[in-house]
């Protein structure tokens, strides 16, 4: 190192050790705090129109809907202290005497009424509105075709709110602890407008913690609040973001040197440091189900042999432990993934779906009647879309090269950006593409009706009209065993059709500090939740 | 004192109008005798200019250095790919990340590799009385298992591991090592009936992992983890191996191949990604260059000699040209173009031109005032021929200069580009590509990134210092302070 | 010297105006949507989006909106990413961070690198010019990204003395500095080493040796002021390669400044931060050449004479 150079470092490096930081990083158990990294600004803070991770992790922090999720994910009361169920379509809601903002106000039915009609108004135009649908007319309104007041949702006093839904619904309950059911307040969206909850001084907040900071693109603090009806139970005091790290490997050397009590995923290449450094390694189900989607449209892959020899071929354990790598990826056969309630026990359990896949010998004789039908001598060169993300790009680069070792295809690879990637999918510019998808509330149906002729996420271009009887079975009744016998035949015809080729359910790997206890992991929101962590005692009581 | 007498008797030749000074003698100074014939000695030998800056780039050991080097790297890029074991897409999924070294014995498997039949018990007797006795839940965590044991062979394509039963376990969490005094990554949880685990997860030959299952109920965790520590043996299915010994039968022991650099995070040869990467980041690192600086001499000499309003307007585009930001010209090229090595050079010329243009028009100007463009002016010389043929072969010292510095700055932003991810395509490998893919891996598998990192900074090393020695030997000034 | 003034500015201007142009025209030249999401939504629920951005209207229209808005209001829009946030105001949020980062880097780089250049020449071809080269070459090859990754590597993971990332506190922006700063401390070495060599050279030098002025008062008062000629015209493209290098060192190690936003906006197609930022950057540079050839007039009195 050149001399002025070391004199440049030594002279920083005397200067920094004097003027030493004194901010209280890490886990301080004296004042309860937690610092975690912001990983990305949230797109949107208005809770009927959040739609990243970050904000439904900070809304499900500092604002609370009519029930909530308890470590078991089962709803539990919340802002509302009992309900009742006069009809399979009607419920009764009685909100806590002591449910309030955090500015003092009392929390009434009306804030509901409003905010769930702010959500279904076609004007708000939210991504998530389609939750809404599930109350009754919300569909209609939402398309324009009737006025926003005719949601199916009443305050019938400050305090009791009656909430009718479109159809039988079984899961409603889980559903209402979703951020497009919270609250809000018409007084300060009027006063606001277009700012609603755009910074933390418009951000209603009637939840266990208040947001106190939001600094754009930089930092965010939440701060616990004393007005929350629950406030003695809740056992940490600030939930602390002050930076906003993209890179892994940063985020993971911040963690290490104690600036982070927990890291939300870390990427496998950082295990074997993490393991060197004795570090407490957690896993969890992020819920996510990986697979290739089919262009049902194009010539080749709108085939349904070619696409039965390709996932076939597949060898789905060689992918999820030596390609993906993280310990708890499964292989998946059908689409909805082993984690949902099934009728007693859980899906998975109760209704697997499995085929036998690597079976070079079927794989061939299903391309060879494709190919037959199709009056082709060769197959041309297919692509696989996908983003340009390197772990797409490993398993895209891997399945490339699996696919011409057994079937001998040429397959190549696009890459693209996310937004030109969403778009060509869309626009069906594909052959293959690989995709995901994550649970959107947590019954098998979020899964099930992707593939449906009126989901507008359906991108295959295929559609089957006994599968789509079979889900419109399964949405018009309650009884746990006939909607889980209808998805699990409409499985079965997924798997014979193969519109996908279904890859993996994924898990993820993230470290905490080991003093920090109580942390949930979900695949849906409120995911990191902090609402029943706490500090370990050992610490608290230095 | 010697070298400014000489110096300056060379000098005199030139420059006529230096007054000799008289210097005293005696004291001070005296006298040096000097023949005519001395004086007319030529001490250098009379040779072209190109033949001189020739000897004296050779006099410049690091620039020859560099100058084999760059040789032996483009024709081994040329020939290698061709020539070695391995291509540059080959995945061998059993062998991801070795580390360089040679061939491994391994044992070659069947089609059974993911057989595994779970160990699991009775429901426990004591459940289904369990209405009757409250009293025998505990309100401690269970105890750990007393014994964990290896099911059959420890292989890498997948290790069995079985525990003793232990009462009052709801479940039991197996979790695996690199380290012994660590618990490491939670594997799996298993319920109250399942004794047995297979794990699949990535092993690797000859290293050893540690197990410890842990038991687990409502209460927690066992405080201890028994521990099994485990070193599989490299295992590979009989297709895979087929293709190395096509004599291969189950059961039967294979040497596998050697891999000089290693292999990546896909099993695929370091040396053989290196070698074809070698390929197109030297066509790139040369063709980039050859083009925009051909379009700068064309750009550079109108303008330049034109001057006036002509040079205006062009400098004027040129420097519009420079303010778009570089990376946003290179994403807009790569979403019309798509990713590849056209896209690649294009972009590069795209946004370099301007610059290579605007070197050039500052030497034509320079040359412009000269006299011998002027007598080739009044003696009615057509523009073109001033251009072709007196101030083109005049910038050729600084044309090849330019030329042999840009290598190396197209080299780096092909790698900057690659990295950030606007590269080529996959699974084609670029050096840029390879530094990517191996950065993520930097900690545990560092040759993964190290030997595609030092490879750039030595050949654009090499190529820098090539140019300076090149600019150095062309450079007429420097030749008097010798 | 004030025509000079008027006629840059305004070709500036011109400048500024054409890379507008061409960025808009690119960029919705490029397929994709900007208001796709993950999800897809209910037609009427994106036609309330797409009226609500303007992209219903013609594309002529949605020029002439855009253009009078930033240049006769120096309104940027709003993002189309972070719905309610003004492309001013993350301009104004985040352009000190990368400014000072930027500047750090220059520092770092325009202190060290003429003083090393120097140095080499003065020691030509003895020791401390070839160890000050070997530095300055491999300065110039080792790519920004390699070095902050190893350095990150060395100083922060292993001997821990500067902290991995962040940007509170004068120790977080070291190794930023210097990743960013390397390159062109390298180059400025170089080329101050060539240009001090060009000047021993010529005629004044001799001179003023000859009149008896030390080595120190000719260093300072004659070769410097002459030899930093190309080093300030050098700045220019330099404060280019600062800008793009930015991107990913703020990625590494997690500083809040505008190069990640430039990328980022690109990939997720927000069209205003895009145009905004673009127009910005380019603004920004035009000034600095312009300063720049400012004071290169100031410095080298031939060239505020021959100016046409």
């Amino acid at each position: 190192m050149k001399t002025s150079k070391r004199l440049f470092l030594s002279a920083f490096a005397f200067v920094s050790l004097v003027s030493a930081s004194t901010a209280a990083f890490g886990l301080d158990a004296k004042t309860k705090t937690v610092t975690i990294n912001m990983t990305d600004e949230p797109r949107n803070m208005d809770p009927q129109k959040a739609q990243d991770t970050v904000a439904f992790f900070v809304l499900s922090h500092a604002m609370e809907g009519l029930t909530r999720l308890d470590p078991k994910s089962d709803a539990i009361p919340a802002q509302a202290e009992k309900w009742e169920q006069l009809s399979p379509t009607k419920y009764r809601f009685q909100l806590r005497g002591d449910a309030k903002w955090s500015d003092g106000k009392q929390v009434t039915a009306q804030d509901f009424v409003f905010a769930w009609r702010h959500g279904i108004d076609p004007n708000t135009a939210s991504l998530y509105a389609f939750m809404l649908f599930n109350i009754k007319n919300g569909e209609k309104i939402n398309k324009g075709e009737l006025p926003v007041d005719q949601l199916g949702v009443k305050a019938l006093s400050d305090k009791v709110l009656e909430v009718e839904t479109e159809r039988p619904t079984a899961y409603l309950l889980r559903l209402l602890s979703f951020g497009t059911f919270f609250p809000g307040r018409e007084d300060v969206f009027k006063a606001t407008g277009a700012k609603y909850a755009a910074e933390a001084e418009t951000l209603p907040s009637n939840g266990p913690w208040k947001l106190t900071e939001w600094k754009h693109n930089a930092s965010m603090k939440l701060v616990k609040s004393e007005t929350y009806w629950n406030a003695k139970n809740i056992q940490i005091n600030v939930i602390d973001m002050p930076y906003l790290i993209r890179d892994s490997n940063t985020e993971f050397n911040m963690f290490k040197d104690g600036k982070f009590d927990l890291v939300q995923t870390i990427e496998k290449e950082l295990l074997p440091d993490a393991q060197a450094n004795k570090i407490k390694i957690q896993r969890y189900n992020v819920g996510t189900v990986w697979y290739l989607q089919f262009n049902a449209t194009r010539k080749i892959t709108g085939n349904k042999w070619i696409r039965k020899a390709i996932s076939v071929a597949l060898d789905r354990k060689e992918f999820a432990s030596k390609i993906t790598g993280i310990p708890g990826t499964k292989p998946i056969y059908g689409i909805i993934p082993d984690y949902m309630p099934g009728v007693k026990k859980t899906y998975g359990e109760e209704y697997p779906v499995t085929f036998k896949d690597a079976d070079l010998e079927t794989a061939k004789k299903y391309l060879a009647q494709g190919m037959k039908e199709l009056g082709v001598k060769e197959l041309p060169k297919l692509d696989i879309l996908i983003n340009d993300n390197q772990a797409h790009k490993r398993d895209a680069e891997y399945l490339q090269a699996y696919l011409k070792k057994t079937l001998g295809l040429n397959i190549g690879i696009d890459v693209q950006t996310f937004k030109v990637r969403l778009q060509k999918t869309t626009n069906k510019e594909y052959d293959i593409v690989k995709s995901g998808w994550g649970p959107d509330y947590l019954d098998a149906m979020t899964f099930a009706d992707l593939h449906t002729s009126w989901n507008t996420n359906n991108d295959t271009g295929w559609k089957n009209a006994e599968y789509d009887k079979l889900i419109r079975q399964a949405m018009d009744s309650v009884d746990p065993k006939v909607r889980m016998d209808a998805m699990n035949a409409a499985e079965k015809i997924l798997v014979e059709e193969s519109p996908i080729a279904s890859l993996i359910q994924a898990y993820r790997v993230y470290v905490t500090n080991p003093e920090l206890q109580g942390v949930l992991r979900r695949p849906l929101s409120p995911d990191p939740d902090f609402y029943f962590a706490r500090i370990s005692e050992k610490v608290a009581n230095k | 004192m010697s070298d400014l007498t000489q110096e300056h008797s060379n000098q005199a030749k030139s420059k006529a109008t230096v007054a000799r000074v008289d210097v005293p003698s005696d004291a001070l100074f005296t006298l040096r005798s000097k023949t005519s014939g001395a004086a007319e000695i030529i001490r250098r030998p009379s040779v072209s200019f190109w033949m001189d800056a020739w000897l004296r780039l050779k006099k410049n050991k690091i620039a020859v250095a560099s100058g084999i080097y760059v040789i032996t790297l483009i024709l081994v890029a040329a020939i290698g790919p061709e020539v070695i074991h391995y291509n540059y897409e080959e995945q061998e999924v059993w062998n991801l990340h070795q580390p360089p070294g040679n061939g491994q014995i391994a044992v070659v498997t069947g089609d059974n590799q993911y057989d595994y039949v779970p160990v699991v018990v009775e429901a426990s007797t004591a459940a289904a009385d369990s209405d009757a006795a409250p009293a025998e839940v505990s309100y401690e965590a269970p105890e750990a298992p007393v014994s964990v044991e290896l099911v059959g062979e420890a292989l890498t394509t997948g290790i069995v591991i079985k525990w003793a039963q232990v009462t009052g376990a709801d479940g039991y969490r197996v979790y695996r090592s690199t380290e012994a005094d660590t618990d490491g990554v939670p594997m799996t949880d298993t319920d109250a009936v399942t004794l047995s685990y297979q794990d699949l997860e990535s092993l690797m030959a000859g290293h050893t992992y540690y197990y410890k299952v842990f038991s687990f109920n409502a209460m927690g965790d066992s405080a201890v983890g028994t521990t099994l520590e485990v070193t599989p043996k490299l295992a590979i299915s009989l297709l895979d191996a087929q293709k190395f010994a096509p004599d291969a039968t189950v059961g039967s022991q294979v040497t596998t191949p050697s891999h000089y650099l290693g292999t990546d995070y896909l099993g695929r040869d370091l040396l053989a990604r290196l070698l074809t990467g070698a390929r197109i980041s030297l066509f790139i690192g040369l063709v980039a260059p050859l083009i925009y600086i051909f379009i700068g001499i064309v750009y550079g000499c109108v303008s330049g000699y034109f001057g006036g309003f002509i040079d205006n307007i062009m400098m004027r585009i040129a420097d519009i040209i420079t303010t778009i930001p570089d990376l946003l010209a290179v994403i807009m090229l790569q979403v019309f173009l798509g990713s590849g090595v056209a896209t690649l050079v294009i972009a590069l010329v795209m946004v370099t031109w301007a610059t290579s243009a605007r070197q050039i028009r500052g030497e034509v100007l320079r040359l412009r005032e000269s006299e011998f463009v002027y007598a080739a002016r009044v003696l009615g010389t057509p523009t073109y021929r001033i251009i072709l043929r007196h101030l083109l072969p005049n910038t050729t010292g600084t044309i090849l200069v330019l030329f042999t510095l840009a290598i190396p700055q197209a080299i780096f932003s092909e790698a900057f580009l690659s990295f950030i991810g606007l590269g080529i395509k996959p699974p084609m490998a670029s050096w840029g590509t390879v530094v990517r893919e191996g950065a993520k891996f930097f900690k545990s598998y560092p040759h993964e990134v190290f030997i595609p990192a030092v490879l750039i900074s030595v050949t654009m090393f090499a190529f820098n210092r090539l140019g300076d020695g090149m600019r150095d030997a062309l450079d007429p000034r420097l030749r008097g302070a010798e | 010297m004030f025509r000079y003034l008027m006629q840059r500015l305004l070709t500036g201007f011109g400048a500024l105006f054409t890379v507008a142009t061409l960025t808009f025209v690119l960029m919705h030249a490029v397929p994709g949507d900007p208001l796709r999401q993950e999800k897809n939504v209910p037609e009427s629920v994106r036609q309330n989006l797409v009226v609500k951005y303007g992209l219903d209207r013609p594309l002529l229209e949605q020029y002439g909106r855009y253009m009078s808005g930033m240049f006769l209001h120096g309104d940027f829009g709003i993002s189309f990413k972070q719905e309610n946030i003004t492309v001013n105001q993350i301009i104004r949020d985040h352009f000190w961070v990368s400014a000072l980062l930027g500047m750090l880097a220059l520092s770092f780089a325009i202190i060290v690198g003429p003083s090393l250049g120097t140095l080499a020449a003065l020691f030509r071809n003895r020791t401390p010019d070839n160890l000050a080269m070997m530095v300055a070459v491999a300065g110039i090859s080792i790519p920004s990204f390699v070095l902050a990754y190893f350095l990150q590597f060395l100083l922060a993971e292993k001997l821990k003395i500067l902290p991995s990332g962040g940007w509170d506190g004068p120790e977080t922006m070291i190794l930023p500095s210097l990743s960013l700063g390397m390159i062109v401390m390298a180059s400025m070495a170089r080329l101050m080493r060539s240009s001090m060599l060009e000047v021993i050279q010529q005629d004044y030098v001799r001179t003023a040796r000859a009149k008896g002025l030390s080595l120190m008062q000719i260093i300072v008062l004659h070769q410097i002021r002459n030899a930093i000629l190309p080093v300030v015209v050098y700045i220019g493209p330099l404060f280019a390669a600062i800008l793009t290098g930015s991107f990913v060192i703020e990625n590494i190690f997690g500083i809040p400044g505008l190069g990640q936003f430039f990328v980022n906006s690109v990939q997720e197609l927000d069209y205003t931060v895009i145009m905004g930022l673009t127009v910005f950057f380019a603004g920004f540079a035009i000034v600095v050449i312009l300063g720049v050839d400012l004071v290169y007039g100031l410095i080298d009195p031939r060239i505020r004479l021959a100016k046409k």
